[in-house]
């Protein structure tokens, strides 16, 4: 996570305000695409931006650094995001953690390899429709560690500061929720590659 | 060991090989495995492109301009906005 530019956390906690302009300029991009792509609609993304750095102004006092700021504000704005998942369908709130099984009916049969598609495939508009619907359709926990892994990049011990959760349970969330997604892909892609076939 | 406990093994651990997170050991196992399990290959190729169309479409960790004047002026810094800023507020 950034390092360079981070604000001195000594000038954060005596109110500086030069020092809270410039942690909202090097976070701000990031925990509203966080919130964007946790909530999938423009106006909740802007009172989770609002709300997190708020929260952050009134907490900064108490942030202890056993973390970085940035992941601090990240486990904010995760936390926030949840909140409002939670509101708007509170019975998604489940961790599903097994893992598919191999032995499963569904993992028997031979997998479609959908990987030889043209590129052109992957970008359609119903595609990109698919993908997004993908991510929405998974559980707001299994979404924030995909959002933060594979999409932010947070490493596997960042990622398990923000979620307050162990590398393992996290190791295990992230391989749950790409599984889910690619399951998802796959049925869509595999149409696609025996339709081509058939043309 | 049967091939569907190792296939069940591999699924376990794709993740870590993926990430490059495995052991020497465990990436080899995994290798000798892949080269003889049709559908693990599939499942491995297939887990990597569905992350990594994800990550080709969404890449930007960008701001619109009004959002940000609106966090500033809630947060009452807009008067401290950085002014070599590459995304600062516009005057009203």
């Amino acid at each position: 996570m950034d390092k360079e530019n981070t604000p001195s956390i000594k000038a954060l906690k005596a109110g500086d305000r030069d020092a809270y302009a410039q942690m909202v300029e090097l976070y701000s991009p990031k925990i509203y695409r966080l919130a964007l792509r946790m909530v999938d609609d423009p106006h909740e993304a802007e009172d989770i931006l609002q709300e997190t750095f708020l929260n952050a102004f009134r907490a900064i006092e108490q942030f202890e650094g056993r973390s970085s700021l940035g992941t601090w504000l990240y486990r904010i704005a995760a936390n926030q995001a949840l909140m409002h998942l939670r509101k708007k369908s509170p019975t998604l709130v489940s961790v599903d953690e097994l893992i598919p099984s191999l032995d499963d009916p569904d993992q028997k049969r031979e997998l479609a390899d959908w990987c030889c598609l043209p590129e052109d495939e992957f970008m359609t508009t119903e595609a990109q429709a698919m993908l997004k619907d993908a991510i929405q359709d998974l559980s707001p926990t299994l979404k924030t560690v995909f959002i933060l892994r594979d999409l932010h990049h947070l490493t596997t011990r960042e990622t398990a500061q923000v979620l307050d959760i162990s590398e393992s349970a996290l190791k295990t969330r992230l391989l749950r929720a790409r599984l889910q997604l690619r399951d998802s892909l796959s049925s869509y892609f595999s149409e696609r590659v025996k339709e081509i076939d058939n043309d | 060991m049967t091939e569907r406990s190792s296939c069940q093994d591999l699924l376990q651990r794709l993740s870590a090989y993926i990430d490059n997170e495995a052991s020497k050991a465990i990436c080899e196992e995994i290798e000798r495995h892949l080269a003889e399990c049709d559908n693990c290959r599939i499942m491995l190729d297939t887990l990597r492109k569905t992350i990594s169309l994800y990550q080709i479409v969404d890449t930007a960790d960008e701001i619109p301009n009004e959002i940000q004047e609106r966090l500033l002026k809630t947060l009452t810094i807009d008067d401290v906005w950085p002014k070599d800023s590459s995304n600062p507020p516009v005057d009203p």
